[in-house]
């Protein structure tokens, strides 16, 4: 069974424009999927329906065979799925290290077992040097380092990446690149990523192209 | 940092980063309730003070009992046969009975004073100077309030009703309202006034030891053997006393409008909160809060202001009860402050919770805040 099953998933906005239409999507464990196409396309709707952040008009999201409602959508964010943002998404007011310790508030670690694994996040990063540097004097490749280590903190079994590499320059691009593919071959996850960058796409083990919210042949 | 590198980040230093950021809005929440509850403190205790004060006024004229005219909703428009005084005398559970005529006079042509009229040899009518000599029909006492008001000193002539009298002595008024009066003999204020063989009230003191169950006995056997009267006891005699239930009921009307103010202050400063931090909270959601988790964070906020408002506000209140004491005192009232450590620690506990009720609409507009849009909207 696919880890996640998208089934005739459908979405318009005011009941009029429609973002998704009829969208099925299997995805098996491991793998590293790109949703490649233009703006407008659909991709972002399509991440936002999968992480439960609004609900289809039609059709159904299920992951491991659970559907994604409601109802258990804290437990499903907490335990099930990380995101990363393009414009990184973290509290600018708070340290990297805080963002990131934010991330597990809703876990049963303790204060100081969180403090610990956010650093050790961040030292895998290359950031243990900027750990309690405030998010907002960071550079760009920085945050969404940071926001990386956010989305994996708690470990999730589906990472959901919109758009990661929009805001950053090539050398971030490619230092982020590879630090999915690493986490990739090390936690044996799965990756769903928003993108219209082909050197994205490129790196992913398979592409699916979204054009007006439908899903394109392959 | 240093501080959450020890122990770690938690919820208490993610609130405290939060009111760091905005330290006016912060200052002016905590100020403003601050001084809402201080203005509820000051009055209540003023109001309690003064209530107490008259509630020991008649303590010490030992006053257990008080019989006045039925059917009067305004004790001061009470009238009683005199010819009663006796036979309430000669009940054996009374061991004294004090008979006051009261009316409200025109004093010199110009102002209202309430007159009150005693027998001859009542101890209210005690001279300093001259102890043994009883008060003359053509003589008043006045009290400390009316002489500073009027500016009436002893020797002064005073016209009371276009009937001229000589002010005997100035005396220490055994309630607060009692110092805003004049007291002269009942055989001189009955003909003034028109009420001949006629008081306001009798003051019963009960010989000691008398039960609850025998004072019912006597109130019901005075009603029944003096037609038209009417027996109440000095705690209901005293929550009728319409100046004292005057500054209970604004006191009241003020804690309730100054609860409502400041929940209403809390309310919408963390309302403009949360919608500043929408981004922020529909993070915190996208993360994994719960709704409660996102409440909590609104609450424990609300609550830090609230603590600070009201350690603020109790001092800024019992500085301002001992204030508006101090004025009364220099005025002849006097009333000693009735403001215990509980009552304000009550007062302090009533903010905390109003603020968290006025935190409702904040809370409920933050869980309304759906990720989706406010992540998009960025």
């Amino acid at each position: 069974m696919a880890q996640l099953e998208i089934r005739g998933l459908s979405r318009s906005y005011g009941g009029i424009i429609p973002a998704l239409v009829d969208v099925d999507l299997s995805i098996d464990s491991g793998e590293m999927v790109a949703l490649l196409g233009p703006s407008g396309s659909g991709k972002s709707t399509l991440l936002s329906l999968i992480a439960g952040f609004e609900y289809p008009d039609r059709g159904s999201v299920a992951v491991d065979g659970r559907v994604v409602n409601a109802r258990d959508a804290v437990d499903y964010r907490r335990n099930v799925i990380g995101v990363l943002f393009q414009h990184y998404h973290l509290l600018e007011t708070l340290t990297a290290c805080q963002n990131i310790e934010l991330a597990m508030f809703p876990t049963h670690a303790e204060p100081m077992q969180r403090y610990r694994r956010a650093r050790d996040l961040l030292q895998q990063v290359g950031l243990a040097a900027r750990a309690d540097q405030i998010a907002n004097r960071l550079s760009g490749g920085e945050r969404q380092r940071v926001a990386f280590c956010r989305s994996i903190v708690n470990q999730p079994r589906l990472l959901l990446a919109d758009e990661p590499t929009g805001s950053l320059d090539t050398a971030s691009k490619l230092e982020l690149l590879q630090l999915l593919r690493r986490w990739m071959d090390a936690e044996r996850r799965t990756l769903v990523v928003a993108t219209h960058d082909a050197d994205v796409a490129s790196a992913c083990s398979r592409v699916v192209r979204l054009r007006d919210g439908r899903l394109e042949a392959a | 940092m240093i501080t959450h590198r020890r122990e770690g980040y938690r919820l208490r230093h993610l609130v405290w980063d939060g009111l760091r950021l905005r330290p006016l809005r912060a200052f002016a929440a905590i100020l403003s309730i601050a001084v809402t509850l201080a203005a509820s403190l000051t009055l209540i205790g003023v109001s309690e003070s003064l209530e107490t004060s008259v509630a020991e006024g008649y303590a010490a004229r030992k006053v257990d009992l008080i019989v006045m005219q039925a059917g009067k909703s305004n004790p001061l428009t009470s009238r009683i046969d005199t010819a009663l005084v006796p036979a309430m005398r000669a009940l054996e559970q009374v061991a004294r009975v004090q008979p006051l005529l009261v009316d409200t006079l025109l004093l010199n042509s110009d102002q209202s004073i309430l007159v009150y009229g005693w027998e001859p040899t009542d101890p209210d009518l005690r001279l300093t100077d001259r102890p043994n000599a009883p008060l003359r029909t053509d003589e008043v006492l006045i009290g400390k309030t009316a002489s500073r008001v009027a500016d009436l000193s002893p020797g002064d002539s005073v016209t009371l009703n276009l009937t001229e009298f000589v002010i005997a002595d100035t005396f220490e008024a055994n309630t607060f309202a009692e110092s805003g009066t004049l007291f002269m003999r009942l055989d001189a204020l009955q003909p003034l006034i028109g009420a001949e063989n006629r008081v306001t009230f009798a003051f019963l003191e009960l010989v000691p030891g008398l039960s609850a169950a025998r004072q019912d006995e006597l109130r019901l056997e005075i009603e029944r053997t003096m037609p038209g009267t009417t027996v109440i006891d000095a705690a209901e005699f005293i929550a009728d006393h319409q100046l004292a239930a005057a500054l209970r009921g604004v006191s009241r009307i003020t804690l309730f409008t100054n609860a409502f103010l400041a929940s209403l202050i809390v309310g919408t400063l963390m309302v403009l909160t949360v919608s500043e931090r929408r981004r922020d909270i529909a993070i915190l959601r996208a993360v994994g809060w719960s709704s409660w988790r996102i409440a909590h964070l609104i609450l424990f906020e609300t609550a830090l202001l609230a603590v600070a408002a009201a350690l603020l506000g109790a001092s800024i209140g019992w500085i301002g009860l001992e204030m508006a004491l101090s004025h009364l005192f220099s005025l002849g009232f006097y009333a000693r402050s009735m403001l215990t450590p509980t009552m304000v620690a009550g007062a302090a506990l009533a903010v905390i919770i109003v603020a968290l009720l006025g935190s409702a609409i904040p809370v409920y507009h933050a869980l309304g805040i759906r990720v989706a849009d406010a992540i998009r909207n960025e």
